[in-house]
Formats: C-alpha cells, sequence, structure tokens
C-alpha cells in the first residue's frame, strides 16, 4: 500500500489535540455463489446491462424470494471464522424509495441477525469485536447522465439491475478501533479471511468489498460514545486511512470550537480529500422494518453448524498457528505473515505436511516464492518440494536453491534437467577441501592471521571460496575445512 | 373529540409512501383513518406477548433452493414492459440530492 | 338432446370432453354467448377476448382429438382474478396503475390449470388490489350482484364469485386476504374455499398481505370446489411459504358424511348478524345433528379482536408490498421533473382512494413510535387468535359459522363508510389471521331473495374434513331449502 502523505503516520496510535478516535466499521462483501440470493439468475455483473435479471430480482408484482442455501452456509461460515454465536434469525423489509431498490424495500436481517458476538484478532495483538454478521441482498446499479456525471447535476440517470438481489454479508464491528491504520489492519485482516474461506474475492476497488466507517472521537481516557458520522464511498484502503483521519480531525475542531458534530452519513470526496454531508430525508431512517412475511425464520440445526465448521481450514488465524506450532517456539513472526498469504500458503503448508523442515519451508516461501509467485507458469507444489529437498539434504547449496528455485517457476523443464543445465550440482567435500586449500595458500597473510584468533577472516576465506566455486560449495562444509586446516596449521 | 390521527400525521405518512394529497383529502383521511384507529382500542390495551415459537415459522433446510443457475429472461421481454428505457436500462428523472 | 355445457359440473364435463361427446370449441362458445347475454348487466371480467379463446379451444381440441395426455379439467372454463398474472392476458389487479401491463409470467396456479388442460377463460374485476369487500373498489368498473342488479357481489373476488353464480364460467379462482373469497362467494350463492396458509402457491398472486393472502377455488358445487383444490393444491418451491409434501384427496370425501363429527358454533361469529342469517346457521346446525353430528356452541373471546388485528397487520404489509409501484420498471408512470416527484405523481395518480388509505394506515403502523402500540400488539392478538382456536380444536373437528353478517347490500350503501364496510369481514377475518382454511356453502335464499352462506371452520391442514362436511351441508340445503335448487 502507497505510503499516505497526510499528517497521520501510518503505525502510529491517533491522537490530535487530546481527543482519541473510536471507529467501528461495516464492511459489505458480495458473497461467491452461482446464483443470487432470492433466484436463480446468474450472480455476475458487469457486463451487458439487465441481461442477469427475471421477474423475481426484478420485483415484479406476484413474485417471490426463495432463499439459496449455500448464502445460508457461507453466511455460517463467516460467523464461525469471526468466532461468532451462529443462532436462530430472522428477514425483516428495509422499507424505502429508491430506483436500484427493485421492490421498495430491502431484504435484511435485522433484530436477529445469523451471526453475532463475535471478534476478530489482529496481527498486532489488538481485538476488534464483531456485533453481528448478517445476510442481506444488494441493490442495482445507478448511472448519472448529462452534465459532469455527478449525481446532483445529472439531467437523468439509468439503472441496471444486474447487481440487484446479489447476496451480501455485513459485517459490523464494535467501536473498537482507535487509529486509521487499525482500521487498514483490520479491513486487511478480515479480508483475509474472507479470501481463504472462498465466500469473497475481496476486491475493494471494485465493489464486491464495501466498508463503511462510523467515526466519532472522545477525550483521551474516557470511555464515552459520542455523536458518529457514517462515511461511505471508501474505495480503497488508502481513502479508508484518509477518510478516518480527516473525520476524526474534522469532529475535534468542532468540539475545540464549542461547536458538536450531528449524527449524518458522509461521503468521502476522494478528489478533495475530505467528506462531505449528504443532505438527509426528512424522514430518515424510518425504515419501518417488519418481519418479511414471504420468507421463513432460519433455525439451522447443530449438525448442520459443524459440517461448515469442518470446511473451515484456513484463516488467516488458523493459517498463523499451524505455521508457529510447527516452528516450536523459533521467532519468524515477519516471515509468517508473508507466508499466510492466499496463494503462498498452499505451498508452505505442503512442504511442511510432507516433512521439510518448517524453518527452511517458511524461509523460501516468504522470500524467494513471494517475490516470484506473480509471474510462476512452471510452479508446481510437487516442484517446490523437490527444491526444498534438494537444499535439506545438502545436494545444493542455500544459494543455489534460490537459483533453482526461481528458474523453477519459469522453465518448462524438470528439476534435474535445470540442475544440470544451470550446472547447480554442490562441490563434493574433496573439491571443496581442495579448493580451500588453494585460497588459505594464496592469502597467506591473512591466514596468518586467522591463526592468531581473528575469527572475523572466517567470512573472508569462506567468500572466495563460493567465488571460486561458483557457490556450488557447501558453507558448512567450507567452514569445517578451515577449523580442520587451523588445527593443522596451529 | 379529538382526532386520533392530525392531519400533520396524515400528511407526514403520505409523504413516507410517496403520496400528494390536497387539503380536502387530507382533511378526508385523516378524519376516516381515526375513526378505524380508534377502533383498535381494544387491542391497545392488551397486555400480551409472544415467545418466539409463536412468532415464527421456521423453514425447512428442503425449502431453501439449491445454489443452481436458470437462465435469465431474455432481456427483451423485461424491457418491453419498462415505462422509459434507454442503452438498455431504466431511465428515470435526474436524482436531486435524494441519496439515501 | 341439446344439453348446454354450463349446465354440467367441471367433472361431467371434463368427461365429456375426453368422450368426445362435446368439443372444447362449443364449450367457449357457450362461455361466449352467456357472457353476451349476462356480462353487459354484471360487469364480472376485466379482460374477455372471445377470439383468442376459440383459438385455445380449437388447440385443445386438436390435442384430444390426436388422444394426447390432458388433465383433469381438459376443456373446463375457469375464470381467474385479475390480480393473478397471466402472460397471456393483461393483469391490472383492477389498478390504474398497473393498465395494459402484461406480465412475462405465469402464476403457478395459472400454469397448473393450464396444465390440466382448463381454460382461462378471462380475468375477473375486483376491488383494487384486492382491498375491499364490494367490489366497487375498482379502478375499472362495478360488478353487479347476479341474483340482484342493485347489490354488490360481495369482495374482493367479486367477478369470479358473480361470473360463476352467472353461468359465464364454471370454475374460477379467488384470493382470500380476509374473507375475498367466502365473502363473495356467500352473496352470490356460490361455494368458496379459502385453503389452509400455504396449501395453494401464491407465486404470481399479486401480494396484499403476504401473511394472510391465499388463492382458492370459487365454484356451483362442493365437488367442483374440490376439484380445482386438487388440481391448484401443490407444493411450489417457488414460494417459501408452501406447505412441504402432498396435499390429501378430497373430491373422495363426498359421500364420508359428518357421522360423529364434533362441530362447535362460536357464539362471537354468530352474534353480530342478522336474525336471519342466525336462524340459517343454527338450522345448519340442526339438520347436521340430524345427520349424526354432535354439535354443541363454544365460546372463543379472541376472535372479536380480530378486526382490529387485521386491520394493522394487512395495511402494514400492503403498504410495503404496493412500494414497488414507482413508475420505474413496469406499469404506469406519470412523469416529473425529479425522481421524487415522478414517484408522487405516479402513485397519487395511479392508486385509488381505498387503497391510498391502507397504505396510509399500514405506513402509520410501522412508523417509528407506533410500532409497538399498533403493530406489535396486533401480531400479539394474532397469536392469541391462533392459541383459542387450537384450543378450542381440542374439542371440535369443525366449527360453524356465519360467512358474513348479513346478505348482499345496495351498491353505494357503505362506500363512503370505511368501518361499515370493514365489518363485513368479522366472520371471515379470524380464519386468515390463524391460516386455517374454510369454506363458504350456499345455505338457501333470505326473503329478500339474496343467498344466505355459512362457513366451515377448521384447523390446519382439515381440508378433507372441511369437504366431507361441506358436502353433507350442501345435501342438507337440497333437501331441506326449495330455493336451493333453483
Amino acid at each position: 500500500m502507497p505510503r499516505s502523505n497526510t499528517a497521520y503516520e501510518i503505525g502510529t496510535p491517533w491522537l490530535y489535540e487530546g481527543y482519541e478516535l473510536v471507529v467501528g466499521l461495516e464492511v459489505h462483501t458480495e458473497l461467491k455463489t452461482r446464483s443470487k440470493l432470492f433466484c436463480s439468475c446468474a450472480n455476475e455483473f458487469g457486463n451487458i446491462p439487465n441481461t442477469n435479471v427475471c421477474p423475481v430480482c426484478l420485483g415484479l408484482p406476484g413474485t417471490l424470494p426463495v432463499l439459496n442455501k449455500t448464502v445460508v452456509e457461507l453466511a455460517i461460515k463467516i460467523g464461525l471464522a469471526l468466532n461468532c454465536e451462529v443462532r436462530k434469525s430472522t428477514f425483516h423489509r428495509k422499507n424505502y424509495f429508491y430506483p436500484d431498490l427493485p421492490k421498495g424495500y430491502q431484504i435484511s436481517q435485522y433484530d436477529l441477525p445469523i451471526n453475532s458476538d463475535g471478534y476478530l484478532d489482529l496481527p498486532s495483538g489488538h481485538r476488534v469485536g464483531i456485533v453481528r454478521a448478517h445476510i442481506e441482498e444488494d441493490t442495482g446499479k445507478i448511472t448519472h447522465m448529462g452534465l459532469s456525471g455527478r449525481m446532483d447535476k445529472s439531467a437523468y440517470s439509468l439503472i441496471d439491475y444486474n447487481r440487484a438481489g446479489v447476496p451480501l454479508t455485513e459485517i459490523v464491528s464494535a467501536p473498537d478501533i482507535h487509529s486509521p491504520d487499525q482500521a487498514r489492519e483490520y479491513v486487511v485482516e478480515l479480508r483475509g479471511v474472507l479470501m481463504a474461506l472462498g465466500v469473497s474475492d475481496g476486491r475493494m476497488e471494485e465493489g464486491s468489498l464495501r466498508v463503511d466507517a462510523n467515526v466519532s472521537v472522545r477525550p483521551m481516557g474516557s470511555s464515552e460514545l459520542r455523536t458518529r458520522c457514517e462515511i461511505k464511498n471508501l474505495n480503497s484502503l488508502r481513502s479508508l486511512v484518509r477518510a478516518i483521519d480527516y473525520e476524526g480531525k474534522r469532529h475535534v475542531k468542532l468540539y475545540m470550537r464549542d461547536d458538536a458534530p450531528i449524527q449524518e452519513t458522509r461521503h468521502w470526496d476522494e478528489a478533495r480529500q475530505r467528506t462531505d454531508s449528504l443532505r438527509s430525508k426528512e424522514e430518515a431512517n424510518d425504515y419501518r422494518y417488519f418481519l418479511e412475511p414471504d420468507l421463513k425464520a432460519l433455525a439451522p440445526t447443530e449438525g448442520f453448524i459443524r459440517g461448515i465448521e469442518s470446511q473451515i481450514v484456513d484463516t488467516p488465524k488458523l493459517k498463523r498457528a499451524f505455521l508457529n506450532e510447527s516452528l516450536a517456539g523459533e521467532e519468524m513472526s515477519d516471515q509468517v505473515e508473508k507466508a499466510i498469504d492466499l496463494e503462498l500458503y498452499p505451498y508452505v503448508k505442503h512442504a511442511i505436511e510432507v516433512g521439510v523442515s518448517p524453518r527452511l519451508a517458511i524461509a523460501r516461501t516468504a522470500n524467494e516464492l513471494a517475490a516470484t509467485i506473480s509471474d510462476a507458469p512452471y510452479l508446481s507444489i510437487e516442484r517446490f518440494v523437490e527444491v526444498l529437498r534438494l537444499e535439506e539434504d545438502k545436494e545444493i547449496s542455500p544459494s543455489q536453491a534460490k537459483v533453482l528455485l526461481n528458474a523453477v517457476t519459469k522453465r518448462d523443464e524438470s528439476v534435474s534437467d535445470i540442475i544440470s543445465a544451470l550446472d547447480l550440482k554442490k562441490a563434493d567435500d574433496g573439491e571443496t577441501r581442495s579448493v580451500v586449500e588453494t585460497v588459505v595458500a594464496q592469502s597467506p597473510s591473512e591466514w596468518a592471521r586467522f591463526l592468531e584468533g581473528q575469527d572475523q577472516l572466517m567470512g573472508f576465506f569462506v567468500g572466495k571460496v563460493m567465488k571460486l566455486t561458483g557457490g556450488k560449495a557447501d558453507g558448512s562444509v567450507v567452514k569445517d575445512t578451515l577449523l580442520q586446516l587451523r588445527q593443522r596449521d596451529s | 373529540m379529538s382526532e386520533k390521527i392530525s392531519i400533520d400525521e396524515v400528511l407526514h405518512v403520505a409523504a413516507l409512501s410517496r403520496l400528494r394529497l390536497t387539503p380536502t383529502e387530507a382533511e378526508v383521511f385523516a378524519r376516516q383513518l381515526s375513526v378505524v384507529i380508534s377502533h383498535m382500542a381494544d387491542i391497545e390495551s392488551l397486555d400480551l406477548s409472544l415467545d418466539d415459537e409463536e412468532r415464527y415459522s421456521y423453514v425447512d433446510e428442503r425449502a431453501l433452493r439449491d445454489d443452481d443457475t436458470k437462465d435469465s429472461m431474455k432481456r427483451e421481454s423485461i424491457l418491453r414492459g419498462a415505462p422509459l428505457v434507454e442503452e438498455y436500462m431504466f431511465r428515470v428523472p435526474p436524482i436531486l440530492g435524494e441519496g439515501v | 338432446m341439446e344439453v348446454n355445457p354450463l349446465d354440467l359440473d367441471a367433472y361431467s364435463l371434463s368427461g365429456a370432453v375426453l368422450s368426445k361427446e362435446i368439443s372444447v370449441s362449443e364449450v367457449v362458445r357457450s362461455v361466449i354467448a352467456q357472457v353476451e347475454l349476462r356480462e353487459p348487466s354484471i360487469s364480472a371480467f376485466l379482460h374477455f377476448d372471445p377470439e383468442a379463446l376459440l383459438e385455445k379451444a380449437s388447440v385443445l381440441d386438436e390435442k384430444v382429438l390426436r388422444g394426447e395426455t390432458v388433465g383433469r379439467l381438459v376443456g373446463v372454463p375457469v375464470a381467474v382474478k385479475d390480480n393473478m398474472v397471466t402472460s397471456d392476458m393483461p393483469t391490472t389487479a383492477a389498478s390504474k396503475i398497473l393498465e395494459g401491463w402484461r406480465p412475462p409470467y405465469d402464476a403457478t396456479v395459472v400454469e397448473l390449470i393450464k396444465d390440466a388442460g382448463g381454460l382461462v377463460v378471462g380475468k375477473t374485476n375486483l376491488d383494487e388490489f384486492a382491498m375491499g369487500s364490494s367490489t366497487e373498489n375498482s379502478a375499472y368498473k362495478v360488478t353487479r350482484n347476479p341474483h340482484d342488479l342493485s347489490k354488490v357481489p360481495g369482495g374482493s373476488s367479486g367477478g369470479s364469485a358473480a361470473a360463476v353464480a352467472a353461468r359465464m364460467s364454471i370454475l374460477a379462482l379467488g384470493s382470500d386476504t380476509g374473507g375475498s373469497i367466502r365473502q363473495p362467494a356467500s352473496l352470490c350463492g356460490v361455494v368458496g374455499v379459502k385453503p389452509t396458509y400455504g396449501y395453494v402457491s401464491r407465486y404470481g398472486l399479486i401480494a396484499f398481505a403476504s401473511s394472510l393472502d391465499q388463492i382458492g377455488p370459487i365454484a356451483r358445487t362442493v365437488k367442483d370446489a374440490a376439484l380445482l383444490l386438487e388440481v391448484i393444491g401443490e407444493r411450489d418451491p417457488k414460494d417459501s411459504t408452501s406447505i412441504l409434501g402432498e396435499r390429501p384427496k378430497l373430491v373422495e370425501r363426498e359421500a364420508f358424511g359428518v357421522e360423529s363429527l364434533r362441530i362447535g358454533i362460536v357464539s362471537e361469529l354468530v352474534d353480530n348478524c342478522s336474525t336471519e342469517v342466525r336462524d340459517r346457521v343454527f338450522m345448519a346446525a340442526r339438520l347436521l345433528e340430524e345427520r349424526g353430528a354432535k354439535v354443541d356452541t363454544v365460546s372463543a373471546k379472541a376472535v372479536t379482536l380480530g378486526l382490529s388485528a387485521y386491520y394493522v397487520i394487512a395495511p402494514a404489509e400492503a403498504s410495503s408490498n404496493l412500494s414497488r409501484y414507482d413508475g420505474v420498471r413496469f406499469g404506469l408512470r406519470k412523469d416529473g421533473s425529479s425522481l421524487t416527484d415522478m414517484f408522487f405523481s405516479t402513485r397519487t395518480e395511479g392508486f385509488g382512494d381505498e387503497v391510498k388509505r391502507r397504505i396510509m394506515l399500514g405506513t402509520y403502523a410501522l412508523s417509528s413510535g407506533y410500532y409497538d402500540q399498533y403493530y406489535g400488539k396486533a401480531l400479539a392478538t394474532r397469536g392469541l387468535i391462533r392459541r383459542q382456536f387450537n384450543e378450542v380444536y381440542k374439542d371440535f373437528d369443525l366449527l360453524l359459522g356465519p360467512t358474513s353478517p348479513t346478505t348482499a347490500f345496495a351498491i353505494g350503501e357503505k362506500s363512503n363508510d370505511p368501518m361499515a364496510m370493514y365489518m363485513n369481514d368479522i366472520c371471515t377475518i379470524p380464519s386468515n389471521l390463524a391460516g386455517h382454511p374454510a369454506v363458504s356453502i350456499p345455505f338457501g335464499l333470505a326473503d329478500n331473495g339474496l343467498p344466505i352462506g355459512v362457513q366451515l371452520l377448521g384447523p390446519d391442514m382439515s381440508e378433507p374434513l372441511l369437504f366431507q362436511a361441506a358436502f353433507e351441508l350442501e345435501r342438507l340445503a337440497k333437501e331441506n331449502l326449495e330455493d336451493a335448487r333453483a
């Protein structure tokens, strides 16, 4: 992520004129299903307008919703991964008029959501509470036409209902977030969870993951909750960070003038880097919720829930736990954090499972594999493990292993053919010994100082040997030989 | 007798329902709705509640829909019934400060 | 011998078509002739297209000639209330807001009728969006009672009941939210059935109050009503509230009788009726007793609260169900300078007064500040009514009462007094609130020559027992009330 150039420094706590931030996030994620939430239209959009629509998702008179079973499963999966209580739930209608809302109401979950009372632990160790994670339907898309293309100046608008009825899960956090960076960390971790579960593709820019921020501030150390504003149109992690920072400071400035913010929805203006008030309607917030009579309540059985639980194997938290347990106390947290990436993790996991040293597997995954995976047409888990095994069995040196790993991802040849082609076979011990002797003979003064006990010269000799062998020598064999020679000569 | 529902309240619910009323209509509706609402005194005073089992009927898992797709409708037959269409989309007048 | 096909019951008619004694085209010609004769004075139909009907008839005739499989309703005319969508006929729900709309799909019940070889003869008039008890609230026409043209046919399925009573169709579909099948059936002297909630699919029924709406048959005889309900009563995966599993057989109940059936007369239901109607209910009870039923009176106080609960719940759901009529995707649009302006103009011009009244009432009941006082209380009352009914059904198999407190009233008599109009539903509403089935059976005429209906009520899925008793009541009426033979 590009570094923010606002006054707020990434990675630091947020404090402004003695006030701290209180932020809760609402994350909407589109669920990766084949069909929509309440009808059998394909859950695909972005292409030709109004092609994935039917009487149901267009809200034509007489139509009725029928709940997609997979949506229930995916929502429960999310809830379990976020340590929620999965419970009996109901659907409500949220009534308001807007042309992207075909029925004049959105079917959502209101007082009884399918998941509630969970939490998400961030890599930094901070725990953010999850108030609820519920099922609801998406709306259509509006294009404002004419003039500037801005909503309030358009000549007319056009509506495409391909997205109407796409299943969403809305994940509402507790107001446990206290800096823009923590908000970013939360969204990154949550996105990792959703992608690992296979329920979302996590693309924020395309809108398949949408974040709204509820922002307020309070005097540092206080536990009160002051008036909050909901910030919408946060299309990237960068706008999330900047908008929260901006909004927090706006509140502080108001309080310092003996003024106060009003509870409202605000819009992040990316071009002007500020939040603006959306003119609120007179009857705002009177959504007249009531139980959706066209759907029955959900009461997933314990067996149903346990079946879904057993499918969850790879959340970031579980991945981290697996790698750290394999390391048995060894500290590699930076590399572990890299290795739990969605694409990388299957490699490191498999390598460890088939017996490769966790330390080696994690190091090669977090460093070399991470650098090459975006362009690795010939990479497979088997070839990756083959290279690691060669290194572990000291058939090749670590520096050769790095070269080989990169070549294996790019060349359509067997690993052994690549080794021959690149002449990557490690030097045998006898060969190494004779090179060491040559180097020692060539550097009499350094050798004399080494004999006197200047151990730091070890590196000098190892480097020379490596250079002469083209990296084929095994560093540890070189060191052993040098020590043997010192014993002989002194 | 004071009306159960005032003209202002009628105008408020009419606005929520996107209905325009003339002053005469608002007066007539206020009077008629007041009569109806007065009749509801019999349940207003009840001290009743429902338990969850009574309030909700739960779906049988078999009644949920399998996540399979069916062909959507031909766009033409959907758009045929639409009042105003442009570029295969439904056209509406400008949305002036009416964000949700 | 020249037989008018419209004099036959559906059973005999489909048999005659199958055995090629009568062609479907002949049936259709009789329907057209009868419509030409009666429709100008009755105004039961919103859509009736003789040419299209003749075409459909010849297609069916060819099928019969080729010996193709045709269903149990082959060649039988079925009039469909115009709040059920049809892909080959306009569907308006008697509202200006849907004028000219051609639905791109068929309601499940319409598909089932077509699959059974039935002939959808036309779309019948109703109170706009089924909101009313007289069919005077239609935006298009006022339907008249075939027994007395100065009287209403009842509502909201007034067009369907009048079409069957005037023999312009043999069968008809109605929808019943608070009595909209049974009350017009009673006022027009025909049989009307509101099945258990979830018995018949609501897919394609233009929603009024989703938790109360149920489609059911209207017919001249109990047997025809049973046949039509057997055809349309099927589990539908497109309706989440559709009951799972097979529906029971009903026609076979014709000869079961009422021996040792325990039947209760709910005193709260008969209390509010005209003397004549009440006397007829007690007469029906006495006759059932003579046939071996055990009859007793019973009190269910909660049913008196039904009207209030209903007039909160139904408008609340309606206010939400009718939000989709916004001029964007289908139906009427009255353009405006802004989106909001367009919404207001379209809905203000598109909806009639009764619809507006109920939308506002429902919006009020759901709006913040009033929810608990009205909607919450109404839901609790609904639970109480259901509980009390189920308590009563521990001692009784079925209940007996009037369908409507009076016989048909005059056109215009109650149209300016919403509360007086709402009171018509007092005997029918409790079944909708409880989700239970009920049947209205014609039981002779009153002194003014207008039909009186009696109502049988039962618990969830008691349709077989209800029909068993309805068959008996139909026989008793024929044997004991001379005018019922007319």
